[in-house]
């Protein structure tokens, strides 16, 4: 394939990122005089252990290797620094614990062997997210997991996020929108606020505080993320960190072996399609002449059958006959996704590169779907012995042909009638493919052509995304670390939206078109300086002091410009607009951040662990008068196995925390506002001098425990409480001069969770591997302070009923709405029966639904359920709770010799779903509930009946639907080329690895929801979990092949 | 020693650097003002009384309350959910769902939200003006404060005429207002249109066409004064619930303002048509949606009234016109055998197909449409697009006629003003001074309904001659949303034991 000149730039940055990479390696050239250190890794069984990385420190420096193939490696350190030195060697490799060893160095060659113990738990290895500096991931007192590339890497994930979906106990990942190029939601415990889509964590990548996409971000290039959960470990990242915290670290250069260069390809390519189909109606209720056509009449109407039952099928075959619109319409999209990865290290220098380059069609018609470039480099360079730096740069391009999030499509295909070609609606319109106005016989006064737009309109969507990191460090003495570093996160995004002038309208009308456009340009940087003293004490006492400062800058700048008139056709440019019809909007946002914090840990004999840091924020965010905001931790953890011996417990750990951390509130929520829309004014807010931020204290309780030499048990306990959650408080306009609202601490919100992990390594013969990981929460939460009157939320704007209600004392996540009487003894409670005389439950009568209906109306087009109404005359009852009583995840890896399947399952039991998309195609009649052809006669139902249900889109219980789960994620069956193979086929001096692997996403799901996929939320957020004609996630079969030079 | 120094100068360096870096915590809101900065300068100030005009004129002529209004009046039928015309089209009528929680809560909280911001806005003009805010010249000063002026009065009226209890504010009010009656709040009304009416008595200045772009007519001190007038005489009469609140007025009054308007004895006559720019600052969503041909039908009880062979409740059956009497009703069919359209010559026009699910009232069902603004509506692009009547001179003669009728006036006069569109427009048998008050009377509420049909006023107009449905609301209760914020009890109005003077 032949890069076009667009395209090219990656290659270009790829020699660029080696030329400067041959200079740096220059510079770090090794003296002459010299010691050479030898020797070889092996396992206990004494198996080489490739990868290995071998290191001493001298002065202050490392000096090290990564074993070849054969474990073996081979170092030299220059013997002025050197010679008569007495220090320690430590052997380090992922999955094995590390192994130290005291050396003196004499001579001009000595040879060190080591020895490593497997560590299938990875206990031993250090994390570096919330802690002052390095920790082994047994010494931290709070919970912080960790997964690694080897873990991802078997289904690469749309982004970093993604790829943590069913990994980690307490961390809920959804696709709610399968939308190619969205980004999932996640949510790390219970819920912090009451924002509509404020759960999202604050995220790293290699420093660099983001605030932007994560779909982005490649999930290829990812070493390893760290997870926070919440304010209890959190609270070292203070007032942007209540959400909890992902600190993602991409690969590096430093793992290859000395001088080699690894290049590793991947390329992967498929297909998309949607798994399980919306049911809908196969029946109608017209009337039919005897050879089955539609009876019509002179105006070419049909007429309605005297019951109003829809049970009458529809013609076979032609213009009349039954379709299904959206398996003929849902295309089966293209997937590909190509990647290099070039990674070196020589002396002093190391780097890593990659590139990346996809496209995900998704499943609608006539578009392209998204399309990515990703490029990134990582280098590290050491100056001299006490000082080192590191670069890290991202950039990538991406392009999609949807407007974001948006339901139009869906809504109307999903409502189309069945017994019409959409293509050739009209017969009298035999030019204009997709004729917006479908006849009047079939909904032409209802509903347009759902792929009239899809056919003349075009949208834009460009996103360019620039994350890049300096920092450098310095050790002036041995126990002295400092460090300063510089990050920023840069996208610029540009939407264009296009319908040409002669497009018709719904009733197919011509329009004049409309165009608009409009770019947002948002920078956000942070610099950060530390000073980290670590000290060793009476030879068990190591103390740790960290202080550090911090400075982030957050600028937004968008501007949007539009018309809805276009004077001269088929020229998509501004200066066709008509300039008496234009739309004009910007913003202009600055946000600053200023923190200190200090923090001090104590690890006494390597099982007492102390922890505890004070963190102030200031921030340009919080009101005048409350510009800066507290917060601390106090942790600690004993591993109790140090003292005591327990059968079969090689390890067992108990630790407990509490911090705090803070949510920032939005940018204009401290300010009284007059809103401005094309120069005319209206109030809007009034101001808050006071606002704070949102404080969450979380305590946090957690066992660990590593049993039989196989299983690795982690439970949790955490319990928050965010005080002083952000809500608009509705004012009284006429006290407040017409202001609506003011963005107050108002609300407080609880949530508790427990979590289990059980990692377990159930085989491990050399030639036949087996690991199982499972992972489950539960959280429950509740709003103890409201603060305002309860009210109705609104997920979000299009397609998303408001049937959520926040009420003081009650779970967070419930559905309010009404309740139909299934009983007829309910309608004793309702007053207005209990007072009338002539009431009478002899007068009602329980349908073949279960519904009761007035027994005068049964059978007949009047026939409706009815609302049940309690004592006090209240009609609205809490009629769903969408938390899951369990979320869980298992993935499961067998290795046999060269085969390896991985398959991860995750799902939820319980939580409810509100179908709204369903009580939507009730209107239209589509749905299959309304369809009674295959219905016993006496059980069918007039469908005047299933309009009473549809109840002008106001929560009901009709259509609340267990939500639960068990989905398929993701499955790999790989066969990984042995070298005897390779050599075989003659390439082994050219191909180190192959791999061949056959991939399926999303495969399968096992629920009783009846629409397309369980997995919905909205509005960005866990707490609204409501199908509304939201982009539904699809299947996705690919095959991936992956080369190692 | 020396490693010592080099270490403290790189860290005093860091910490230098670190200090430069501190970037400033003050950062003002550049995207929107707040009110020192709305009013900071007397062109500030201006834009600010300007803009006020802009928000009454955008929530005077919304979808809520007005489509409910007109659906629940019997002048349009819906039976579509949005904008409370479902349930408040319920037969028998059933109770306005008062509740910051219900699907129709926007029914009241929208003008009572907007009108406040109208008020409120205008109302910090006008306490910029008295704390001593001087625009260029004296006259032009006293232009800006009539036309916040106007708003207030606008503003007032609006909650007058909607809610049966409103707060009374103005840049005199302080602390936290008690509720008022509707009859308080019109009064407060009356008194700023008195005001407006005084201030713009003789003056010629004229306002740029952004601050209220008209059609045909220029928008100064002359327009505005008769513009006032007007809206005085229409806020005095439509302020009546009932018949007997109708027959207690002073129709004298009304007279007095109405003949001082947009038509009667101050000059040429002129609509107060708005120029739509295609939802950008001018539109009407109201009329929007009345002049579509989709989703807000006509009742056919008005459709009845120009051809008695359409029958005035709808059952599902579809009865083309004719005979016709009243030339606003298109005589042939609009829809031709294809089911393509074809645009009609006349106000109201077949189409032979209705909207929406027959389960949820056939009553809520019409063939018919209102077609007389079509190029506005929701169905033409870009939509609110050309002149737009927020109400027509023909409502002015029709108020002089009715209250000539009503105080024992010239009758004469009176037939000849109801001529203009009975005739003028309708082809209908000329009213005249010897038919008599009573009769005359009739022909009004007539052209009330089909004339000015998508002019705001169906509920108004309805409910002051008690010609509603049993249990139909006559006016709306403070929003839910409000009465919580205040801590007070709920209330609503409607349903069938809820309606003195029902029909």
């Amino acid at each position: 394939m032949a890069f076009t000149t667009p395209r090219a730039w990656p290659w270009r940055l790829a020699s660029a990122a080696r030329l400067f990479a041959l200079l740096l390696l220059l510079t770090g050239v090794a003296g002459a005089q010299s010691i050479t250190i030898s020797g070889k890794v092996t396992s206990e069984a004494g198996q080489p252990i490739p990868g290995a990385n071998v290191a001493v420190s001298l002065q202050n420096q490392f000096y090290g290797a990564v074993a070849k193939d054969q474990g073996t490696f081979s170092f030299t350190v220059p013997a002025a620094v050197g010679r008569g030195q007495t220090t320690t060697m430590t052997a380090r490799m992922f999955g094995y614990g590390p192994v130290k060893k005291t050396v003196t160095l004499t001579g001009s060659s000595m040879t060190v062997d080591f020895v490593m113990k497997a560590d299938p738990f990875r206990l031993t290895e250090l994390v570096i997210t919330g802690v002052a500096t390095e920790t082994s991931l047994n010494k931290v007192p709070f919970s912080i997991a960790k997964v690694d590339a080897a873990q991802m890497k078997e289904v690469p994930a749309s982004s970093p996020i993604a790829a943590l979906a069913g990994k980690v106990s307490g961390t809920r990942i959804e696709l709610a929108s399968g939308e190619p190029g969205a980004a999932p939601t996640i949510r790390l415990r219970g819920a912090t606020n009451l924002g509509v889509g404020a759960s999202t964590p604050l995220i790293l990548i290699d420093g660099v505080i983001t605030k932007f996409s994560m779909a982005d971000i490649d999930a290829s290039d990812v070493e390893n993320i760290e997870i926070l959960k919440g304010a209890a470990a959190a609270s070292f990242y203070g007032s942007d960190a209540a959400n909890g915290v992902i600190n993602i670290t991409t690969k590096r250069g430093k793992n290859g072996a000395e001088g080699e260069m690894q290049i590793r390809t991947r390329s992967e390519f498929g297909s998309s399609d949607i798994e399980h189909y919306v049911k809908t109606n196969h029946s109608h209720y017209w009337v039919l002449n005897a050879d089955g056509s539609f009876k019509v009449d002179a105006s070419g109407a049909r007429t309605m059958k005297a019951d109003g039952i829809m049970d009458a099928p529809y013609p076979t075959s032609g213009p009349d006959m039954w379709r299904d619109q959206l398996k003929t319409y849902l295309q089966g999209g293209s997937f590909y996704s190509n990647n290099v990865q070039l990674a070196m290290k020589r002396g002093n220098t190391n780097f890593a590169t990659s590139f990346t380059s996809d496209h995900d069609q998704g499943i609608m018609p006539m578009r392209d779907g998204f399309f990515r470039q990703t490029a990134r480099l990582n280098v590290d360079q050491a100056v001299n012995p006490k000082i080192d730096m590191s670069m890290s740069v991202t950039y990538g391009t991406s392009k999609y042909d949807l407007p974001q999030g948006s339901t139009g499509a869906w809504f109307p295909l999903l409502q189309a009638p069945p017994d019409l070609d959409l293509k050739w609606p009209d017969a009298k319109q035999t030019t204009i493919p997709y004729f917006p106005k479908l006849p009047v016989s079939k909904g032409g006064a209802l509903r347009e052509n759902p792929l009239y737009n899809l056919s003349v309109a075009s949208t834009a969507y460009n996103r360019e995304r620039f994350l890049g990191s300096a920092s450098v460090r310095y050790r002036p003495f041995e126990w002295l670390k400092m460090d300063a570093s510089y990050g920023t996160d840069r996208s610029n995004r540009r939407n264009n939206n296009y319908t040409p002038r002669g497009s018709l309208t719904a009733t197919a009308q011509p329009t004049d078109g409309s165009l608009s456009n409009s770019s947002s340009n948002d920078v956000a940087e942070n610099m950060q300086v530390n000073a980290i003293a670590s000290k060793l004490w009476f030879g068990n006492l190591n103390t740790t002091t960290r202080a550090s400062y911090l400075v982030e800058k957050f600028h937004e700048v968008y501007a949007y410009a539009g018309g809805t008139k276009l004077n001269v056709s088929q020229v998509p440019d501004m200066s066709a607009l008509d300039p008496s019809l234009l739309n004009v909007s910007s913003y202009n946002r600055m946000m600053n951040t200023v923190n200190y914090m200090v923090s001090q840990a104590f690890d006494y004999k390597d099982r007492y662990v102390l922890d505890a840091l004070y963190r102030k924020d200031g921030s340009s965010l919080f009101g005048p008068d409350a510009r800066w905001a507290d917060f601390y931790r106090v942790a600690g953890t004993y591993r109790l196995t140090e003292d005591f011996q327990i059968p079969h417990v090689q390890e067992l750990r108990l630790r407990a925390a509490q911090g705090t951390a803070g949510l920032r509130p939005g940018f204009s929520d401290q300010y009284e506002t007059y809103s401005l829309s094309n120069g005319q004014y209206s109030k809007n807010q009034l101001g808050n001098k006071d606002l704070k931020p949102a404080i969450q204290t979380e305590k946090e309780y957690g066992l660990n425990m590593q049993f039989l030499n196989r299983f690795d048990l982690e439970v949790v306990k955490a319990d928050r409480r965010t005080v002083g959650a952000f809500l608009a408080v509705p004012l009284s306009l006429a006290a407040s001069g017409g202001f609506r609202n003011q963005v107050q601490n108002a609300a407080t919100i609880g949530a508790k969770t427990m979590e289990y992990s059980l990692q377990s390594n159930i085989l491990d013969r050399p030639d036949l591997k087996w690991t199982v990981g499972l992972t489950a929460d539960h959280t429950t939460q509740k709003i103890e302070k409201l603060g305002r009157a309860a009210f109705r939320v609104n997920a979000d704007g299009s397609q998303g009923q408001d049937v959520f209600y926040y009420r003081e004392g009650e779970p967070l996540g419930i559905i309010y709405g009404q309740k139909w009487v299934h009983n007829p003894q309910q309608l004793l409670d309702n007053p207005a029966n209990k007072s009338n005389p002539a009431f009478s439950l002899d007068n009602y009568v329980v349908n073949s639904d279960g519904f009761v209906v007035l027994k005068a109306n049964l059978g007949k087009m009047s026939e409706a359920p009815i609302k049940y109404i309690d004592g006090t005359g209240n009609d609205n009852f809490v009629i769903g709770d969408v938390n899951p009583d369990l979320s869980f995840g298992i993935s499961n890896t067998i290795r046999w010799k060269s085969f390896a399947v991985y398959a991860l399952f995750n799902g939820e039991k319980g939580g409810d779903i509100y179908n709204f998309t369903k009580q939507w195609m009730t209107q239209d009649e589509r749905t299959a509930m309304q369809d009674q052809g295959s219905r016993p006669v006496a059980d069918r139902r007039p469908s005047g009946f299933y309009q009473q249900l549809y109840n002008a889109l106001n929560a009901n219980d009709v259509y609340v639907e267990d939500g639960s789960y068990v989905k398929l994620r993701e499955l790999s069956v790989s066969y990984t080329f042995s070298q005897r193979l390779l050599e075989k086929a003659q390439v082994s001096r050219l191909i180190k690895g192959a791999k061949f692997a056959l991939i399926g996403r999303n495969l399968k799901t096992w629920t009783n929801y009846s629409g397309f996929d369980p997995e919905v939320s909205s509005g960005n957020d866990f707490n609204f979990r409501i199908d509304g004609f939201k982009y539904p996630n699809f299947r996705k079969i690919t095959g991936q092949f992956e080369l190692t030079f | 020693m020396k490693r010592h120094t080099r270490f403290g100068a790189i860290a005093a360096a860091a910490l230098l650097a670190a200090s430069a870096c501190t970037p400033p915590l003050d950062i003002k809101n550049n995207d929107a003002p707040d009110v020192l900065r709305a009013l900071a300068t007397p062109s500030d100030v201006k834009n600010v009384a300007a803009s006020s005009l802009n928000t009454w004129y955008i929530y005077a002529t919304t979808y809520e309350p007005y489509l409910m209004f007109d659906v629940t009046a019997d002048r349009a039928t819906s039976n579509y959910g949005n904008f409370g015309m479902r349930f408040n089209n319920e037969e028998p009528r059933i109770p306005y769902g008062n509740s910051s929680s219900g699907s129709d809560r926007g029914v009241a909280e929208t003008p009572w939200n907007g009108q406040y911001g109208a008020l409120g806005a205008a109302n910090d003009a006008l306490r910029a003006f008295k704390a001593g805010v001087k625009l260029s010249s004296e006259a032009e000063t006293d232009q800006y404060k009539t036309l916040a002026m106007f708003s207030q009065a606008a503003a007032l009226t609006e909650l007058g005429l909607i809610f049966d209890q409103a707060f009374v504010v103005d840049e005199n009010s302080e602390g936290i207002p008690k509720l008022s009656k509707y009859q308080d709040v019109i009064t407060a009304a009356m008194t700023k249109w008195d005001a407006v009416i005084a201030a713009s008595n003789g003056k010629t200045y004229e306002y740029p066409t952004s601050i209220l772009p008209l059609d045909k007519v220029k928008f100064n001190g002359t327009t505005l004064n008769r513009i006032a007038n007007t809206f005085a005489a229409r806020t005095l009469a439509y302020s009546a619930r009932t018949k007997a609140e109708t027959d207690a007025l002073s129709w004298t009054r009304i007279l007095g303002y109405a003949d001082k308007g947009i038509s009667g004895n101050a000059g040429a006559s002129f609509d107060i048509s708005v120029l739509g720019d295609g939802y950008v600052n001018w539109y009407a969503d109201f009329p929007a949606a009345i002049n579509s041909l989709w989703g807000v039908p006509v009742d056919v009880s008005i459709i009845n009234m120009m051809s008695p062979n359409v029958p005035a409740k709808f059952d599902g059956t579809k009865v083309a016109p004719g005979p016709v009497h009243d030339a606003r009703l298109q005589a042939t069919s609009a829809f031709d055998a294809d089911g393509n359209y074809i645009t009609g010559s006349a106000d109201f026009s077949y189409e032979g197909y209705v909207v929406g699910q027959v389960a949820r009232g056939i009553w809520k069902q019409s063939p018919y449409f209102y077609e007389r603004y079509h190029y506005y509506g929701w169905d033409t692009s870009p939509g609110a697009e050309g002149a737009q009547p927020y109400t027509l001179a023909a409502e002015n003669d029709l108020l002089i006629a009715e209250a000539l009728c009503r105080t024992n006036g010239d009758l004469a006069r009176a037939a000849t003003l109801i001529n203009k569109t009975r005739v003028g427009r309708g082809h209908l048998t000329p009213a005249s001074a010897g038919d008599g008050a009573a009769k005359l009377l009739t022909y009004i509420a007539y052209e009330q309904d089909i004339e000015l049909f998508s002019v705001v006023n169906g509920l108004y107009q309805r409910r002051r001659l008690d010609n509603l449905q049993l249990g139909t609301p006559r006016h709306l209760p403070v929003p839910a949303k409000e009465l919580e914020t205040l801590g007070l009890p709920i209330y609503t109005f409607g349903g069938a034991t809820q309606n003195p003077g029902g029909k």
